[in-house]
């Protein structure tokens, strides 16, 4: 057989396999892109969406824990619930007295088809002041419709995307938070929690 | 070139992909650290509050070495406040995460003498009888009257007035200057003639009554006549105790009576000046008609009588109610102190005049009683260890400290510094103690030195408890020598 010649290219085989392998190699590497993509986005989503519930759930935890629960109201005890507790923290005692805070509240608070947690320093009065806390709080319980039974078995009926029942000293707090997914629909995350009130 | 160019770009979008990942994750390991340290911060709070139980300062550590707990470490700072509370600050720290916490803590609260006048199942004040109170480190009662008594029960609560009265200013009406708290479901029954001053809203919560620790004592005899002796300094446990008509017992503390039976018909003296007097009886407790109880020290936070399962047969089966002839308490005189008896009903008579606090099963104040609370009971080391009360808790500013404003790894910081942290028992500020106890063969005894080395095995009754600070009492060492030294030079 004869070497080819220096100015030899390639058969019309040899290019169409190339190119078939290559194709192949492109699919794979555009499938495990897309499919890595659509996982980091995912992962990123629920990272953020449990930060979100996390982060709202700390702040309402820290403001009830430094509450006393003789203040709290209004009271409500499952299988009823409130979406809305006024508070004061204690601030010291001074005197032999324990001083309070001006009265603050925290409540679930309707936007259109959704709600928001807002906090409020002085509620309902001239200087009252308000921080948001979270804007992406459903109007029910993730699992719960309202139909006066209790659906997610955790003993409040038709509780709100937030919802508080207490116990004594005790305050159970829930929570959903609810965000669209990378495919648009809505994918919820959901904290329960009993805290203390410490004074 | 061009796939040089491709992998350069592709490296680039790797490396943002990465970076914006491990920001994420950093900020959702920093939410949870943060609530560990808060835990952290909570449980540094917990040592501080049990180093005050045992009589400690309340500092746990310190911020260039700090107590250890899990996978952070913690600190607290204890100041006293001139009001007498204490300001406990705890700081926790794991990972990044940060938290300070305060909570202000009033000492030891005498949780039987919480309740003031407190009758468990119910309480019943007779016509004309007058509660009031009283602070006696602060002033002499004899001069006026507080509105600082407590009438407290799990039950209802009665209070009896003058309803027929022919003459309404020779009347004697009942008054209550204080709160009268009935229990959760219980009601006050008020009759025409009763005049209440405080608050007289329902108990939030039952209130249980505790659990009083009998010492467990030697026999020192069965049953004696201990009419006209005199006894201090001692602690003895007898079968029976009996003081005759005319005679006098007088009890002289620090002492300890524990007896089955007591049978007073003449006068029983207390006094708590130099110690605490503590009288147990557990099966009957008679004061007959014609007997008499007398304090000589003024204070009520040193003498209690504490009544056990009155009636209780001696082969050890419970008595179901308490047979009437087993409690009989008719003394006239004066009582200052703490008298309890959670399984029986009192009655607090007339001729007899009581400051402190009493508890029992029901309490019956006979028309015309006069008893008063002595608001220094709360503080009375008496029957049980008082426990400090928590009066605030807060989240603050975090400290200015070098290990809290770094946000590294606590525990790496402090390995890099070459400081490794205490354990969270051993990270007390005061290790020495000072102890008075008696031994097994009743002799007392002292000692002085870190508690690590002490057998604790070696007490049979702890008197006292001083805990030091080692870097105080090294200072201290230190000045008094130099003083007896300058002393020396001047000679």
């Amino acid at each position: 057989m004869q070497r080819p010649g220096p100015n030899a290219g390639f058969t019309l085989l040899e290019i169409m396999i190339a190119l078939t392998i290559m194709a192949l190699v492109a699919v794979n590497i555009t499938m495990v892109t897309r499919t890595g993509s659509q996982a980091a986005r995912s992962g990123a989503f629920w990272q953020t969406l449990n930060d979100e519930a996390d982060q709202t759930l700390d702040r309402i935890t820290l403001a009830l824990m430094s509450s006393d629960a003789d203040n709290l109201y209004p009271i409500a005890i499952a299988p009823l619930y409130t979406n809305e507790v006024t508070y004061s923290v204690s601030l010291g005692v001074e005197n032999g007295e324990v001083i309070t805070s001006s009265p603050e509240s925290i409540s679930w608070e309707q936007q259109e088809d959704r709600g928001r947690v807002r906090w409020f320093e002085n509620p309902g009065l001239p200087d009252e002041r308000s921080v948001t806390w979270s804007n992406w709080v459903p109007m029910f319980f993730a699992g719960e419709t309202f139909n006066g039974e209790d659906d997610n078995e955790n003993a409040v009926v038709d509780e709100t995307g937030l919802a508080f029942d207490m116990q004594g000293e005790l305050v159970n707090v829930h929570l959903t938070i609810e965000r669209q997914g990378p495919e648009g629909e809505w994918l919820p995350t959901t904290r329960s929690v009993q805290v203390t009130c410490r004074n | 070139m061009a796939s040089l160019l491709v992998v350069t770009i592709v490296a680039g979008l790797g490396a943002g992909l990465v970076s914006v990942q491990s920001s994420i994750n950093r900020r959702h390991a920093q939410g949870i650290h943060n609530r560990q340290a808060l835990y952290v911060a909570e449980a540094g709070l917990s040592e501080a509050f049990l180093a005050l139980c045992v009589g400690k300062s309340g500092n746990v550590g310190t911020a260039a070495k700090p107590a250890m707990w899990g996978s952070g470490v913690y600190w607290v700072e204890a100041t006293q406040d001139p009001e007498g509370s204490i300001l406990l600050n705890s700081t926790g720290l794991v990972g990044g995460g940060r938290r300070s916490i305060t909570a202000v803590v009033r000492a030891g609260s005498n949780p039987v003498a919480e309740s003031g006048f407190f009758g468990m199942d119910g309480v019943t004040i007779g016509e004309g009888a007058i509660v009031d109170g009283c602070d006696s480190t602060l002033d002499n009662y004899e001069d006026e009257l507080t509105p600082s008594a407590r009438v407290t029960s799990n039950g209802d609560i009665t209070l009896h007035g003058n309803l027929v009265a022919k003459d309404r200013e020779a009347a004697a009406e009942t008054f209550v200057y204080g709160n009268v708290s009935p229990g959760v479901e219980g009601v006050i029954v008020s009759e025409p003639g009763v005049q209440i001053s405080g608050s007289t809203f329902p108990l939030t919560d039952e209130v249980s009554a505790p659990a009083i620790p009998v010492p467990d004592l030697p026999l020192s005899g069965g049953s004696v006549d201990l009419s006209g002796s005199s006894l201090s300094d001692v602690d003895l446990r007898y079968e029976a105790v009996q003081i005759n008509a005319g005679t006098t017992l007088t009890l002289k503390g620090p002492l300890t009576l524990v007896v089955d039976t007591l049978e007073v018909d003449g006068t029983l003296e207390l006094d708590g000046a130099d110690g605490k007097v503590e009288v147990f009886v557990l099966r009957d407790f008679r004061f007959r008609a014609g007997s008499a109880l007398e304090m000589i020290s003024v204070l009520p936070t040193q003498v209690g009588i504490f009544l056990g399962d009155l009636g209780e047969p001696s082969g050890g089966a419970k008595a179901i109610e308490t047979p009437e002839d087993a409690l009989v308490f008719l003394p006239t005189g004066t009582f200052r102190g703490m008298l309890f008896a959670p399984f029986s009903d009192l009655t607090i008579p007339a001729s007899l005049r009581v400051f402190g606090s009493v508890g029992g099963k029901t309490i019956t104040l006979a028309p015309g009683a006069r008893v008063t609370f002595d608001e220094a009971m709360l503080n009375a080391d008496l029957g049980v260890d008082t426990l400090p009360q928590l009066l605030s808790w807060q989240v603050v500013e975090l400290p200015d400290e070098d290990l809290v404003s770094s946000r590294l790894d606590p525990l790496l910081q402090l390995k890099l510094q070459g400081v490794e942290p205490v354990q969270s028992a051993q990270a007390h500020a005061e290790s020495v103690v000072q102890l008075e106890y008696r031994d097994h063969t009743n002799v007392k005894r002292h000692y002085t030195g870190d508690i690590s080395a002490f057998d604790l095995n070696d007490v049979y009754v702890l008197e006292s408890v001083k805990w030091q600070d080692p870097v105080t009492l090294e200072f201290f060492g230190k000045l008094k020598a130099k003083h007896d030294e300058d002393d020396e030079d001047e000679q």
